[in-house]
Order: C-alpha cells, then sequence, then structure tokens
C-alpha cells in the first residue's frame, strides 16, 4: 500500500512515515508544501493520502477540492491542528474522507490508514481468508495451516496487496506502484523473486496454484483450479 | 441608574399641560362671559341715568310724590325695584332722592361707593356692587346742578347673569372634569402604544446572542426615526463587539494550532520510537528531537503569556528612567557573539539617551527586533543599530541585510501569528509573535515602530520612543 504524507512539519511527517512503514508495512512518500504534495497526489496512484490543512503555497482543503474535481478518488485523510468542527465539516464535505486532529494517538492513526484502505478495496473484514492462509491486516500477521508465517516486509506488502484484490489480474505496474515509494529502487525482476518466494512459503500442495502468472500481464491471487 | 418609567412621565406631562389648557379655556371663557352679560346691563342703565340727567330739571322732580324717575327705573317686582336709583349731591351723605328702599339693609350698597369708581363730570363709570346675595351692576355720573354737584346712580340686579354663570361654571368643571379623566385613562394607553417600537426594539436585542452577533438582526427592523441614532449605535458596538470576539476567537485558534502542532510532533516522536525496540542512536535523536520540540513550545509558552501580561494590564506599565545604553550594550555584547558563531556581527553606536520605561519590556522589545534580524538577515552579514536623538523623541534603528519583504505583507508583519511566508519562518521556528509583542511594547510606552524594507538595502525597523 501506497500513502502520500501532505505535511509542512517534516519531522511529524518522517515519524508517521516510518511508524506507517513500520507498522502497517505501508510505502509512504513525504511532500512538504502544497504545491509539490499536489503534484504527486495527481501523478502516482496513492492508495491514502495524510493531508495537513495550513500548509505552505497551496493550502490542504484546496488539494482535496483539485483532487476530487479532476476526479481522484483515492481516500483523504485529514490531519489537522485547526480542532473547530466548522473546518472539519467542510473538509469532510470537499470529499475528505476521515479526519484526525492533532495532537492523536499514532496507532489510531494507523487503524484508521488501515480502514481507509479497506474500504477502497471493498474488504471490510480486516482478515482476508485464502484457502488456507489467512491474513490478518490489523495484527499485520499471516498464518499458513494455523501456522503463524513471519514474512519480510517487502513479502508482506505484496501478499496483502494481491489479497487485497483477490481473483483480479493485477500487472506487474501496479505492483510496482503501490508497493514501492518514490525514493526505492524497484527492479521490476524483484517482484518475481518476491512471487516465487510467496509460492515456496505458501504451497498448497499439489493441483493447486496460489499465485498464478499471467504472461505478459502479470498476476492472479486466488483459489482458481487450473 | 434612576429607572424612571418614561411611559408615567409622559402621560403626567400631557395630563398637565391638558389640565392646565381646559383650565385656562375654562377662566377666559368664564371671564368672557360675564363681561358679556354684564354689558348687556349696561346699555339699559345708561339710558335710564341719561332719562334721570334729562328730567333732573324739571320742577318737581326731585319731589318724591310726582318723580317720574321710578317710572323711568323700571318696574316694581316681587316685593322691591328690580332696578334701583339715588341722586345726591357731592358732599352729603343725605339722598336728594332715591328709589324706595332702606338704607339699613341693602340700601348701604348704594351709599358705600368705592370711590375708585367716581366719573369725572359728565362721565358715566360701570361697575359691580356686590354684597352677600345682592349683586347689582351700577352705573354712577355727575353733574353740575344747582350750586354743587349731583350725583346719580342707577343699580340694576345682575343677579340673573350670575345665574347664568353659576350654571355655566358647572357645565365647564362638569365637561373639563370629564375631558380631563378620560385623558388621564387614554394618554397612559396612546403613549405606551407609541412606545411599542421600543419594547420592539428591546425583544430584538434580546435575541442578540454570542452566536449570531455578526448577523446584525437590527438593520432589517421598521424603525421610527428618533429610534435610528439609538440603534444605528448599537449595530455599530455589537459590530465592533463582534469584530473584537472574531478577533480573539481567531487569536485562540491561532495559539491552539500553534500549541498543538509541536505537541502533536512530541507525541508522534515518542510513540514512533516506542513501537518496537531500537539502537541508542535512534533514541539520542528522539530525545533531540523532544527536546528541541520542547524548547518551541516553551518558546511559545512564553511569548503567550507575555502577550496576556500585556493585554490584562493595559495602559498600567512600571517605568522607571532608563539610560538607553545601559540597556543596550549588554543586548548588542550577546547578540554580536551570537552573530559571530554564524559569520556575521552586529554594529552600534551609542549616544547618552534617557527614556522612562520598563526594563523587561524594553529588553523583551529589542531582543525580539534583533533576533528577527538575525533569523532573517543573512548568516555572515552585518545588523546595525544606530541611535538618532530627536526633540522629543529617540529613534533605534536596527537594520540588516535580509531580502526585501513584500510590501503588501509589511501592514501585516504587527499581526499576531502573521508569517510572511511559511518556509521563511518555520525552519527558524518562531509562531508570528516577537514583532507584535514588540509593537504592544512600543505602544504602551507612547511610541512608533515601523518597518521598512527594499531588495537592495536591507530591511530596517525603526523604534521611536520619547525620550527624558
Amino acid at each position: 500500500m501506497r500513502v502520500l504524507i501532505v505535511e509542512d512539519e517534516n519531522k511529524l511527517a518522517r515519524n508517521i512515515a516510518r511508524a506507517l512503514t513500520e507498522a502497517a508495512s505501508f510505502a509512504v512518500d513525504i511532500s512538504s508544501d502544497g504545491e509539490d504534495g499536489q503534484h504527486m497526489a495527481t501523478t502516482n496512484p496513492y492508495d491514502l493520502i495524510i493531508l495537513d490543512l495550513m500548509l505552505p503555497k497551496i493550502n490542504g482543503l484546496e488539494i482535496l477540492q483539485n483532487l476530487r474535481h479532476r476526479g481522484h478518488h483515492t481516500p483523504v485523510l485529514i490531519l489537522t491542528a485547526k480542532s473547530m468542527k466548522e473546518d472539519i465539516i467542510r473538509g469532510l464535505d470537499l470529499g475528505s474522507d476521515d479526519y484526525l486532529t492533532k495532537p492523536f494517538e499514532m496507532a489510531e492513526l494507523i487503524a484508521r490508514c488501515r480502514a481507509l484502505i479497506r474500504r477502497v478495496y471493498d474488504r471490510p473484514n480486516p482478515v482476508i481468508q485464502i484457502g488456507n492462509i489467512s491474513i490478518n491486516m490489523a495484527s499485520h500477521t499471516v498464518t499458513f495451516k494455523g501456522k503463524q508465517v513471519m514474512l519480510p516486509a517487502m513479502e508482506y506488502r505484496l501478499l496483502e496487496y494481491l489479497a487485497l484484490r483477490l481473483n483480479q489480474l493485477v500487472s506487474k505496474t501496479e505492483i510496482l506502484e503501490h508497493l514501492y515509494d518514490f525514493d526505492a529502487e524497484n527492479f521490476s525482476n524483484v517482484v518475481e523473486v518476491y512471487v516465487s518466494n510467496l509460492r515456496k512459503k505458501f504451497d498448497p500442495g499439489p493441483h493447486h496454484v496460489l499465485i498464478h502468472t499471467v504472461r505478459g500481464q502479470g498476476y492472479i491471487l486466488g483459489d482458481i483450479p487450473q | 441608574m434612576k429607572n424612571r418609567p418614561l411611559k408615567w412621565c409622559l402621560s403626567l406631562l400631557i395630563c398637565v399641560v391638558l389640565m392646565s389648557t381646559i383650565i385656562t379655556l375654562s377662566i377666559v371663557a368664564y371671564v368672557e362671559l360675564e363681561e358679556a352679560l354684564l354689558r348687556n346691563i349696561d346699555p339699559v342703565l345708561r339710558t335710564m341715568a341719561e332719562e334721570i340727567l334729562a328730567k333732573l330739571d324739571e320742577p318737581g322732580s326731585l319731589e318724591p310724590n310726582q318723580s317720574e324717575f321710578p317710572s323711568i327705573t323700571g318696574w316694581y317686582t316681587g316685593g322691591r325695584y328690580s332696578n334701583q336709583y339715588r341722586i345726591w349731591m357731592d358732599g352729603s351723605k343725605e339722598k336728594l332722592l332715591a328709589s324706595d328702599i332702606s338704607d339699613k339693609r341693602y340700601g348701604r350698597l348704594f351709599t358705600d361707593l368705592p370711590e375708585d369708581n367716581r366719573p369725572e363730570i359728565s362721565k358715566f363709570t360701570f361697575f359691580n356692587l356686590n354684597r352677600k346675595d345682592y349683586q347689582y351692576r351700577a352705573v354712577w355720573t355727575r353733574i353740575p346742578f344747582r350750586q354743587g354737584i349731583a350725583n346719580i346712580l342707577v343699580a340694576g340686579s345682575s343677579r340673573y347673569a350670575y345665574h347664568e354663570m353659576e350654571e355655566f361654571l358647572q357645565l365647564l368643571i362638569i365637561l373639563g372634569g370629564s375631558l380631563l379623566l378620560g385623558a388621564l385613562l387614554l394618554v397612559p394607553l396612546i403613549v405606551a402604544w407609541g412606545m411599542n417600537p421600543i419594547d420592539r426594539v428591546a425583544e430584538s436585542i434580546r435575541h442578540i446572542t454570542y452566536k449570531n452577533l455578526g448577523q446584525d438582526s437590527l438593520q432589517d427592523m421598521d424603525i421610527p426615526q428618533e429610534l435610528l441614532p439609538i440603534v444605528e449605535s448599537l449595530s455599530d458596538m455589537l459590530a465592533r463587539l463582534d469584530q473584537a470576539i472574531q478577533q480573539q476567537k481567531q487569536f485562540t485558534a491561532d495559539a491552539s494550532h500553534e500549541l498543538r502542532t509541536p505537541l502533536a510532533i512530541l507525541k508522534s516522536t515518542i510513540q514512533t520510537t516506542s513501537m518496537t525496540a531500537r539502537d541508542v542512536t535512534d533514541y539520542t535523536r528522539a530525545l533531540e528531537d523532544t527536546l528541541q520540540d520542547v524548547n518551541r513550545m516553551e518558546q511559545l509558552v512564553e511569548q503567550l503569556l507575555c502577550l496576556a501580561r500585556i493585554d490584562e494590564d493595559r495602559g498600567s506599565v512600571k517605568t522607571t528612567r532608563i539610560a538607553l545604553d545601559d540597556l543596550l550594550t549588554p543586548l548588542m555584547e550577546s547578540f554580536n557573539a551570537r552573530a559571530a558563531s554564524q559569520g556575521g556581527k552586529v554594529t552600534y553606536n551609542p549616544i547618552p539617551t534617557c527614556i522612562q520605561g520598563n526594563e523587561n519590556e524594553l529588553t523583551q522589545l529589542f531582543t525580539n527586533i534583533l533576533d528577527n534580524a538575525i533569523k532573517y538577515g543573512p548568516l555572515d552579514g552585518t545588523i546595525h543599530v544606530t541611535i538618532e536623538n530627536e526633540d522629543n523623541y529617540v529613534t533605534v534603528c536596527v537594520h540588516d541585510e535580509g531580502g526585501a519583504i513584500p510590501p503588501e505583507v509589511l501592514p501585516h508583519l504587527f499581526d499576531r501569528f502573521y508569517r510572511a511566508e511559511s518556509s521563511r519562518s518555520r525552519s527558524t521556528g518562531g509562531a508570528g509573535l516577537g514583532l507584535a509583542i514588540a509593537r504592544e511594547i512600543v505602544h504602551r510606552h507612547r511610541g512608533k515602530i515601523e518597518i521598512t524594507s527594499e531588495p537592495q538595502t536591507g530591511t530596517s525597523v525603526y523604534v521611536r520612543l520619547p525620550r527624558l
């Protein structure tokens, strides 16, 4: 999952990014002013945008309005020090999906981010069950045949993304776009390595394939009989 | 405040005016009627007197038995003549001739005449002769007769006229009384009706609360012209109050924003760091970050408290005689050291000047200005501090070589929480209160503060204070 944080307090943005990366395995981009933030939000397929309101150059509500005006459906969580009800109502009415006022609980922010992303992929249940595999997006744990499997961050990220798009064709570009932040050096063959690792770790047995390769197009995660 | 009900005052006033009008009119009408009634009698009496005069020289005219005078003066009714006459010589109390009337009874009326009414020779005077229940209208004339002067008095009863007048008076009292009574009942009602708009305005004002203060609900009301000044000044006052409240609200919102932001950073740092076990470098970094934010909050709280203090005891500043040099020199030294640490310097030309002021506040004032000069000037720039004495004022100019401040921004620099540009100030910290505090302090010292900025020369802050 890839998240954009538009926040002019650099330290705060860094902290949130770190927390989201560590606790939710998100790929996080940071933008510290309105202009740059708006550009990034419109040019990359983010799964969530965390938006401050009082920003240099372009104010947060304006960015939100522009995004919605241009037809971007990306969920937006407003993170603001303004606690006035009018501001919150205005933000929600302009198309934001949720809000949190500063100072906030980091755990709450992470939970809200997860909830927003589940909503986008239409997965209200934080636990996704695929055959013998159970992915708990809240506790970030994966069990296979009743046993917990420890996954490296990137593998978990890939598995979670594919699971959210269960039974759908996911292109390699989409995977790269949603799993890596702006600064990461992403080589497309890395995805193949992760996919092969996941296949090894979750072997559903003969006659069953967990991750199907659609040549030249991408992957499908799902219990599709061969 | 003494609360006299205007309604009752007005009612009373109107009633008093009405009463005096009615009474005056009644008196005038009464007097006019009296005169009119009596004047009706006068020509008759005069004719009688003239006839008596004409007959006076005829022989036997003064003989009681032959005299024609009784037939001139009238008829005999109800036991006495309605008109009486009396003829006598000047200087004598004895009558020459008189109607048949006893001197001892009301006949005395005609002997003790008021001297004021004594007429000139051949002239007539008319007057009233009233005693108890006998009322007469009389004419008195004097003519030369034989060796002296004869007096002739003819009197006619004015009983009837007085009776008329009595009836008229009764009518006046009844009419006037009922008019007054009616007025007493109606006037308060009318006055109350007339005062309705006041109640309506009061009702509208009653609905004005803290929340709808700015809506100016008084503007669209149907208000009589007389109330307009009051309502207009009320509207103005409400607008001013609204503005003050909005400013206060804005200030509170800004203050809470400024306090929440470092708090949010602090909390996020602590929570993120404690999410998992970290190494020492991470913890050290988190502690450093935390300390930075705590310092930022501390500074902000200090500034807010300073503003609150200034707002609270506005005008009552404790001042002493201060030598400006003694105050500025140590400041300059410490700021010079700070500037030198980043490659710049502070120059200062001390001129002995004394001002009346509060030492703490003035130190705060120059600290804030110098702080800005160091923050916004180039790192290796020179800050020039100059003092100029005028007749009654001293001007301290702090000049830095910082970039130009856009002209449209200049007027806002002293606004609370105003920051020229976020990128310019966020990195250097500060919540935009330094200059606001500076302005408050300068105003408390009855001085002026100004900022000019030019791209070539830099930015100058002028502080003008009254000198001793």
